[in-house]
């Protein structure tokens, strides 16, 4: 099976030739022999070369996979290849046009509106203030613009991901 | 002794607070909200009823309802933990006039010191250094007025505030409006009470507490200091014990000088004494805590003091168990406050599942938590999930257990600080203590680079081999019984099944 993954932007090629364990997976390029074992739930334990690896992992969306090795946590996107690819969830919309969408970063309350319809706002201005976890995150237009569109109101249940804001 | 308690509280703390008392052989009664109906407090409770809807003020933050609750349930007492009621006057208060006993100081007591503002006077008339500022609430406009005469920078703070919550820096004039406004809904959002008042702003100082406990035969102790420099949002983050900064002359002096404000005060039960301390030595006294620290653990750590049942037997009115000749610091202890937040995308908060929890184990360890795995950490509360304390014959080994156990600590579902904690962990000027409170804000401000990327490719393989393995599933009566929730168990079982 040969996979395209993602990680931090930057693409990887793997394949994993076979199955059972050991098995040869080759990731760009060069190939190791990975003897693997699964215990309960996600757990699992790599040995490469003789080199004994603590892991962990757990499918956060599809395709998406929080892998933990060794004290550290990457995020991967995987592909499989031949597969059509998964639709980006993209959660901050920035496009060439100077469109600014701003969305939730976590589920949450709108604590407060900082701007109006039709505003100016410049640059790192704070647009909404969004509350979870009794802590206060203000949301900033990264460029100028001027308000299109306010989705919500003070003191609304947002989800994560949703759009507040439109700026342009 | 108590036959009962009840714990007007959630999260770890309440698990702590069950777990002194299940070792006391005392009943415990859980609270909880609609949010909390799976929370690891009510599973580990002997009794547990529901409080309310999520939000804290219509649960956790309900007089009536929780002393209703201990009525009925039987509780003679009540533990308040930290945040939510327990610095309340009125509660303490409300105890006492329905004959509860209320797990910490008298509602005397947290009227005359536990308000910021009246512990500066209560402070400054016992003789006890305190930061210049304002002794009493402010409306906006004396705000202004205050700003005008401290001189930027200041710090705007909420009376009734604590935990680093409802607290605000301004060094410009156009941020005060906005910080005022934050300052005053967050702390009415989090204290019920959106009195405020100012500062001025000491930079470059350390943080540095005394953890005191009192009787009420008048015995009061000091339990050494406690180093919370490293700060986030006025969020400790790194705690420990002792300071690397405080000689035993100085833990003298800011010990007695704790020992004389709980004293004029008439304080009893545990309290901390916050104190800002300058490059040359000098404190100054910042606030008290009326209750018990979200880090008492690590002064657990060194004294061998639990504090918790200490609160305990003082609240039933039993001598201190020790003397002060009698406390010796051993070792050193350092927490580190386990958040779900994404330290990568600016400490967003991070709520939801517990998707694999696996916890560092060995000598010299503990961990103070309330998650399980599978469990939900909800957006209404504090995003605190776990407290990893270690202890060490000295600071080394401290940091290396430390550094050691957050390396074992798998948390996967939520977003955790853990890796802003190994960073931090590993800075030269966390080793040498080369830090002050605005250390950790200048450091983060340099932007904080995602994981060094050493187990990458063996990342990259083993999420591939999850996805390989999870493809080929041989239809077995194990996999049709559903509820096979991973490929790896199914795997196992399999595996499990052919060595049958």
């Amino acid at each position: 099976m040969i996979y395209s993954a993602d990680l931090q932007g930057t693409n990887h090629k793997l394949a994993v030739k076979g199955t059972g364990s050991p098995v040869p997976v080759e990731v760009n390029g060069h190939t190791y022999e990975v003897d693997f074992s699964a215990a309960d739930g996600s757990l699992l334990s790599l040995l490469v070369m003789g080199r004994s690896y603590d892991a962990d992992v757990v499918e956060e969306e599809e395709g998406v996979l929080a892998v933990w090795v060794e004290g550290e946590t990457y995020r991967i996107e995987y592909q499989e290849e031949g597969r059509r690819p998964r639709r980006s969830t993209g959660a901050t919309g920035h496009s060439v046009s100077g469109r600014q969408v701003i969305t939730a970063p976590m589920p949450g309350k709108v604590a407060a509106l900082l701007v109006s319809p039709a505003q100016e706002v410049g640059a790192g201005q704070g647009v909404i203030v969004i509350e979870a976890m009794k802590m206060e995150n203000e949301l900033k237009a990264s460029r100028p613009g001027v308000i299109k569109e306010i989705m919500v109101q003070e003191g609304a249940a947002v989800g994560g991901g949703d759009v507040l804001i439109v700026i342009e | 002794m108590f036959n009962k308690i009840l714990i007007a509280n959630r999260g770890e703390i309440a698990v702590r607070v069950i777990r002194a008392c299940r070792e006391m052989g005392i009943g415990t009664v859980a609270v909880y909200s609609e949010a909390d109906r799976a929370a690891l407090h009510v599973r580990l409770a002997d009794e547990a009823y529901l409080i309310g809807p999520a939000p804290s003020p219509q649960s956790y933050l309900k007089i009536d309802r929780i002393i209703e609750t201990a009525r009925l349930a039987g509780a003679t007492a009540i533990h308040p933990g930290y945040g939510f009621l327990s610095e309340n006057a009125e509660f303490a208060m409300r105890c006492e006039e329905e004959g509860l006993i209320f797990i910490g100081p008298s509602s005397h007591a947290i009227r005359a010191v536990g308000g910021k503002t009246s512990g500066r006077r209560l402070a400054s008339q016992a003789g006890v250094p305190v930061v210049p500022g304002t002794t009493r609430d402010l409306t906006d406009l004396e705000v202004v007025q205050a700003v005008r005469e401290i001189g930027l920078p200041i710090v705007i703070k909420a009376s009734a505030g604590g935990g680093g919550k409802g607290m605000r820096i301004v060094s410009t004039e156009a941020m005060l409006a906005s910080a005022i406004r934050a300052t005053r809904s967050e702390a009415s959002a989090a204290f019920g009470n959106a009195a405020i008042y100012v500062e001025r702003y000491v930079g470059a100082a350390r943080h540095i507490e005394i953890q005191v406990m009192a009787d009420t035969r008048g015995n009061v102790v000091y339990l050494g200091e406690r180093e919370c420099s490293l700060q986030r949002r006025h969020q400790k983050v790194i705690e420990e014990s002792p300071s690397p900064f405080v000689d035993p002359e100085l833990r003298r002096r800011m010990g007695e000088a704790a020992v004389k404000v709980a004293r004029a005060a008439d304080y009893t039960n545990a309290g901390t004494m916050e104190f800002l301390v300058d490059p040359s030595k000098n404190f100054y006294f910042l606030e008290m805590n009326t209750r018990l620290q979200v880090e008492h653990p690590i002064t657990e750590m060194v004294t061998g003091l639990d504090l918790v049942k200490e609160q305990i037997r003082i609240a039933a009115g039993e001598v201190l168990s020790v003397r002060q000749d009698e406390i010796r610091l051993r070792g050193h202890a350092i927490e580190c406050r386990i958040y779900a937040e994404d330290p990568f995308n600016n400490f967003m908060p991070s709520p939801g599942r517990i998707r694999a929890l696996r916890t560092p184990g060995g000598p010299g360890l503990r961990i103070e938590s309330a998650i399980y795995e599978g469990c939900d950490v909800p957006i209404h509360y504090d995003p605190l999930i776990s407290k990893l304390v270690v202890w060490g014959r000295d600071r080394g080994e401290a940091i290396a257990r430390v550094r050691r156990a957050l390396a074992e600590y798998v948390i996967l579902g939520v977003k955790t600080n853990i890796p802003f904690h190994r960073k931090v962990l590993d800075l030269s000027q966390f080793v040498t203590s080369q830090i002050n409170t605005e250390f950790l804000e200048s450091w983060l401000a340099k932007g904080l680079s995602p994981e060094n990327g050493a187990f990458a490719e063996i990342a990259l393989i083993a999420g591939a081999l999850y996805l390989h393995t999870r493809k080929r599933p041989t239809p077995t009566p194990v996999a049709q019984s559903g509820q096979v929730d991973s490929s790896w168990k199914l795997a196992a079982r399999q595996d499990g099944l052919r060595r049958r």
